[in-house]
């Protein structure tokens, strides 16, 4: 006999001390092939019916350990069919592979959960049992007892006497068709799925669907070429913070007049940017001893006699565009900070 | 922290007349090696062996009766009620903490095989690494944590031990005496005790919390002067906790067996227990995953240093990688199965690994600091210096086990 | 939970709540659909124009959007911990708040999963973060933090929604069986067939404890994951070895603050006090003190190793966090994550609506401050001087965080009225059941 289906009577309970009377009758005389409907899971009614445990934990057992596997697998096999050093880790890296295992095999088991129980509880359904009660979700039982004719009508007396509110047969014409919009969107994924796969098999390798292409890889342009130098902007075109042009050379410079005075409130300003930008080389009183010089080559000192003389512009033209071998500033250094930095060389040189 | 139901009082199986004396003498024996062992030290026979040795054991076994006394306190804010006997084997340990004080400040003696920054102060950190400063704040890490367990640990267990005292059930003893001072009645202690402990509870997990994050940078952490990580001091913290619940589990099926409570002590409590056991040993598996998986990403010479010596130099990558898989991988997979957690023997196996590893984890932290020789310092030394621990802690806890009931006398008796 | 509730009397409470809707319920949806919208065109602009408008240019290439991202991220924590982690240590007071909680998390996670999308220069080629083997065979960089970013919120989003849809399957079969018409249909398929047999309580039950038990080590590991992205590099500030616990503290911290400020204006205005009563927005209120001290503690070791590491970067970093230009950011973060919180040392006050209210607030925008702070003043202050600099606010940008808001408070909005904001079968569990002889009923098991 085919447990759980077939012929069957429902016998619905108003309380859960009923319910277990009746489920102690049909246990005491061996009889299993039924099922108990309750609204929640309570331990007296497991208890009573003492079910085999559910295998759903070795579906999370599997999913779990397929997904460890897959994790190692995924990670250290596409390392070894690429290999190409990243940040200096190593090939396999072993730690932050583990992570990604870690991962898949919490995403593995879950899913393995999830379809361990549906399975398992034969989920989901297209229809409802057909003489299933409403009530029974919120605040009633039920025992659905399965078997021919004979042991059916036998068991609905006895429930009826343990105190079954109601015995309901099997009625072939009453259906419940509530769950059809499953079939829908089951058949909805199918379509989605399908296309996708279609689509798929219809792109090439330069990512192009036909004629249309949906992809755009940085080095798949049609311009240059691999080392060449990228494409200069059109003739014209200025920032849209605005450009600084470049002094034409030290005679112009020498004209310039520094647009910034010195005050109480930008000093500090100023010494920051010099001991910031200059001071490595120059030296935190501009004689040319920096920490960067001792090691490398000595700059002048410019607290000198003819650097006293220079004029604001030279030396502002000196920081824009570099001399000998000081790097030009321009980039790092806005205008009106190199103008206090030349101020705040004054200042050094008055100490003097 | 709700009340027992009202007007009925529980009744507890009284703690056993006599303890199994061979039990004491085997710990009385230890003791003395311990103290042998420690005296070579002292007088000079391979001091530095038996200082590392002393440390590791020190922090190791202070470490676990902390645990256990906190998964106590942590049980009884979580309003926990799946097993009161594990609680009481667990607070049972305080008896050790006291003595925490003197044995630190013994270290003293060897503070010079210890600590690098006592031989050669790092002028940069001697604001905080400097003698008297650390001997006084850690001496009162202990001594303040100290206290508080035991008040605690004395408010936890009055109204049981009034009960069993007010029957008759209990052996005299002065310490019993003034426990149970101005005992009334049991079901008003227990309110006294509940108000006591809202304020108490928090205040000890609290204080447990901050002193172990600062006990880990400043005894362990310091032993390496130079490195440093942020999470090493909750890395102490959970180890602690981990090594006082195997100990805790150890102890529970050792009493279960030899105080003959079977009858009274369902297996239901071992399989809740072993489930936050799992837990704190993937707790401390993921914390040491941090630390290590954020330094060796990183790469710098003044971090990976440490990593390198313990991974790399033998001997010590055996020491680690067992650590690695006795403390952490291994229980994941030996508590996977509902059986390892009911069944007595297996759990005891399986607890008595992880609380060994764990001895390993600390022996790995600290000896490879202090420890630059190539042979391997466990010996005979080391074995004397760890049972004279395991001896003073078995006594500590056999003397609360006379005069505590551990369970409640189960209905069918 | 009350003491005289009963199966019958639940089940009609929690789904009076899918009833017909008020006016104000429109007008916020419309509010917020808005705001949606706002932040939509704002996404469009960046996509037609270019990353630029939304100010992404060196030395903070990341400023509010990954601020944003890990605030999400870390909202979508405490729904998993009040769900999962209380499950596991059988905490009564879960049943009441824990649907409302793991909503919370599913719709943190779909708007956080939005922003790798928002933060990409050509978001239509988002699948080269999948694990495929692309241009020549060569997969994703698997040693890269944000690989595992992807794999983690897309292995947490599967994972919370199963346990999401998993824990709702009874009670929209109670929806379902009380509905008419075409809602008989939609409840239909959600419930997917569920009766209640022994045979599907069974194994229903088991999933449900595995799915916990997966649940838990993931969520910790999905904030872990998010705080290597930032400790893995070796930038000061970034690279310290406390940041994973330290994450999973503060996500569960700005979860549990904005779970509280979900559940009073619900309880409110469906009337839910018997249900969702003072005692577990009370136990609510302990668990936030905790983590605001787990917090608070973390900013101390972190503030007390650079003082002791004597390491000058680390140093200065500190120093910049509280004195620079975010000077206001780092004072308010501890104002409003470890001050504010600790009054709820007082019974009063965690007993208070009000209080809660005001107190998760500031922690929410605590919080915001803090991976603000922590995001931004690294990448602002990094080893060379020559590179200092600071990120300029944009409308895009702005539009694009404020749509984020109502992203998610609209998707909470539809679920309030569509499915049952509290677990009733949980909620039923805790009652004792109707027995016969009589209208004995209720009262706690």
């Amino acid at each position: 006999m085919r447990k759980y289906k077939g012929p069957n009577i429902l016998a619905v309970f108003s309380a859960q001390d009923l319910l277990l009377k009746g489920i102690h009758e049909l246990k005491r005389s061996g009889y299993e092939n039924f099922l108990v409907y309750s609204p929640v899971p309570h331990h007296d009614i497991e208890h009573a019916l003492h079910r085999p445990r559910s295998p759903v934990r070795v579906f999370t057992l599997i999913g779990g350990l397929t997904g460890f596997l897959t994790g190692w697998a995924l990670t250290i096999g596409s390392a070894m069919h690429y290999p190409l050093i990243v940040g200096g880790k190593p090939i396999i890296s072993i730690p932050p592979f583990g992570v990604l295992a870690y991962i898949l095999t919490i995403l593995f088991g879950a899913l393995a959960t999830m379809m361990g129980f549906l399975l398992n509880a034969r989920l989901p359904q297209l229809r409802l049992t057909p003489n299933y009660d409403e009530r029974l979700s919120s605040d009633h039982y039920g025992i659905q007892v399965f078997g021919d004719e004979e042991s059916l009508k036998k068991w609905a007396r006895v429930l009826k006497k343990t105190g079954a509110i109601d015995v309901r047969k099997f009625a072939p014409t009453h259906r419940h068709s509530v769950n059809v919009v499953t079939s829908h969107v089951l058949l909805f994924f199918v379509g989605v799925f399908v296309s996708t796969i279609t689509l798929a098999s219809c792109t090439n390798d330069n990512g192009e669907i036909g004629n249309y292409r949906y992809r755009t890889d940085m080095h798949e342009q049609p311009s240059f070429k691999k080392q060449e130098d990228p494409r200069p902007p059109v003739k014209g075109t200025v920032p849209v913070s605005g450009y600084e042009l470049p002094i034409k050379d030290s005679l112009t410079a020498v004209r310039l007049v520094n647009p910034v005075r010195l005050s109480s409130r930008n000093a500090d300003t100023a010494k920051v940017l010099y001991e910031t930008y200059c001071l490595p080389c120059h030296g935190l009183g501009a004689k040319g001893d920096g920490p960067v010089a001792a090691k490398f080559q000595t700059p002048p000192d410019l607290t000198l006699p003819r650097y006293r003389r220079a004029p604001d512009g030279y030396l502002y033209y000196v920081m824009r565009h570099g001399h000998l071998i000081m790097p030009p500033y321009y980039e790092g250094v806005k205008s009106r900070e190199r103008w206090l930095i030349v101020q705040h060389l004054r200042t050094l040189q008055r100490l003097q | 922290m709700k009340p027992l139901s009202r007007n009925i009082q529980p009744s507890f199986v009284p703690p056993p007349v006599e303890l199994p004396r061979q039990a004491v003498r085997v710990f009385w024996i230890f003791v003395l090696l311990g103290v042998a062992s420690l005296l070579a030290g002292i007088i000079g026979i391979e001091s530095r062996r038996v200082w590392v040795s002393y440390l590791t054991n020190f922090v190791f076994w202070s470490g676990l009766a902390q645990g256990a006394v906190i998964l106590s306190a942590a049980y009884r804010l979580t309003n926990g009620s799946w097993g009161d006997t594990i609680r009481r084997v667990a607070e049972g340990f305080v008896f050790f903490l006291p003595l925490t004080v003197p044995l630190f400040l013994l270290s003293y003696l060897g503070r010079e095989y210890l600590w690098p920054w006592i031989t050669e102060p790092i002028e940069a950190k001697a604001a905080w690494l400097n003698e008297p400063f650390f001997f006084a704040r850690v001496t009162f890490y202990y001594l303040l944590l100290s206290l508080l367990s035991l008040r605690y640990v004395s408010i936890s267990i009055r109204p049981e031990v009034g009960l069993l005292r007010e029957k008759g059930l209990l052996p005299s003893s002065s310490w019993i005496n003034r426990l149970t001072k101005n005992w009334r009645e049991y079901n008003s202690e227990l309110e006294t005790q509940n108000s006591k402990l809202t304020k108490l509870l928090p205040s000890i997990l609290v204080t447990f919390g901050v002193i172990y994050t600062f006990m880990g940078f400043d005894v362990v952490m310091s032993l390496d002067p130079h490195w440093y990580s942020t999470l090493y001091g909750w890395l102490y913290m959970v180890h602690a906790f981990d090594a006082g619940a195997a100990a805790t589990i150890i102890a529970a099926i050792l009493a279960r067996r030899y105080f003959r409570l079977s009858d009274h002590v369902s297996t239901g409590q071992f399989y809740d227990v072993s489930r936050l056991l799992m837990g704190l040993c993937m707790l401390c598996g993921g914390f040491y995953w941090g630390q290590y998986l954020t330094i060796w990403y990183g790469n710098l010479g003044e971090e990976i240093e440490r990593l390198i010596l313990r991974f790399t130099h033998e001997p010590w990558p055996y020491f680690q990688w067992s650590v690695i898989v006795f403390l952490y991988l291994f229980p994941i997979a030996a508590f996977l199965s509902r059986a390892v957690k009911e069944h007595m023997r297996s759990l005891f196996v399986v607890a008595s690994i992880i609380l060994i590893a764990n001895w390993l984890y600390q022996f790995v932290e600290i000896a490879p600091s202090v420890w630059h020789e190539q042979r391997i310092p466990l010996g005979l030394l080391e074995l004397g210096i760890t049972l004279g621990f395991l001896g003073t802690v078995g006594l500590c806890w056999l003397a609360y086990a006379r005069l505590v009931p551990l369970a409640s006398a189960s209905k069918s008796n | 939970m009350s003491f005289n509730l009963s199966y019958t009397k639940t089940d009609l409470d929690l789904t009076q709540t899918l009833n017909r809707p008020k006016k104000w319920y429109y007008v916020a949806l419309t509010l917020l659909g808005l705001g949606v919208a706002w932040g939509a065109g704002s996404w469009l602009h960046q996509i037609l124009t270019g990353i630029g408008v939304a100010g992404k240019n060196n030395p903070v290439g990341w400023y509010l959007y990954i601020t944003t991202f890990v605030f999400w991220v870390g909202i979508a924590h405490s729904g998993t911990l009040i769900s999962a982690i209380l499950f596991l240590f059988r905490v009564k007071w879960r049943a009441a708040v824990y649907r409302s909680a793991e909503a919370v998390t599913v719709f943190g996670l779909a708007t956080a999963g939005l922003f790798p999308l928002l933060h990409m220069g050509r978001v239509w080629v988002f699948y080269w973060t999948l694990p495929y083997p692309q241009m020549g065979g060569l997969f994703p960089n698997f040693r890269s933090p944000l690989v595992w970013d992807v794999f983690a919120i897309t292995t947490y989003l599967t994972v919370s929604s199963i346990f999401f849809l998993t824990g709702m399957v009874p009670d929209v079969a109670i929806v379902r069986d009380k509905a008419k018409g075409w809602r008989k249909k939609l409840y239909g398929f959600l419930a997917q067939g569920w009766q209640g047999t022994d045979q599907q309580w069974k194994h229903y039950t088991q999933a449900y404890v595995f799915l916990a038990a997966l649940a838990t080590p993931l969520v910790i590991s999905v904030h872990s994951i998010v705080s290597w992205d930032f400790a893995m590099s070796i930038v000061p500030g970034w690279h310290t070895t406390i940041f994973a616990p330290y994450f999973v503290a503060g996500a569960i911290h700005s979860g549990l603050a904005m779970v509280i400020l979900i559940l009073i204006p619900m309880r409110n205005a469906f009337r839910l006090h018997e249900y969702i009563t003072d005692h577990h927005l009370e136990s609510l209120a302990k668990f936030l003190l905790f983590t605001s001290t787990v917090v608070g503690f973390a900013y101390v070791i972190e503030l007390f190793i650079a003082w002791y590491s004597h390491n000058p970067w680390e140093q200065a970093i500190f120093l910049y966090r509280a004195f620079g230009d975010y000077w206001w950011a780092f004072w308010s973060l501890f104002l409003c994550n470890l001050a504010i919180p600790q009054l709820f040392w007082f019974k009063r006050l965690r007993r208070s609506t009000l209080a809660l209210v005001l107190v998760s607030i500031a922690v929410t925008i605590g919080m915001f401050f803090e991976r603000l702070v922590i995001i931004t003043t690294s990448l602002a202050h990094e080893y060379i001087p020559f590179m200092w600099g600071l990120p300029d606010l944009t409308f895009t940008e702005a539009g694009i965080v404020v749509g984020s808001f109502s992203w998610f408070f609209f998707l909470f909005l539809i679920f309030a009225k569509t499915l049952p904001v509290v677990s009733m079968w949980e909620v039923k569990e805790q009652l004792d059941p109707p027995i016969s002889g009589g209208e004995r009923v209720g009262g706690r098991r």
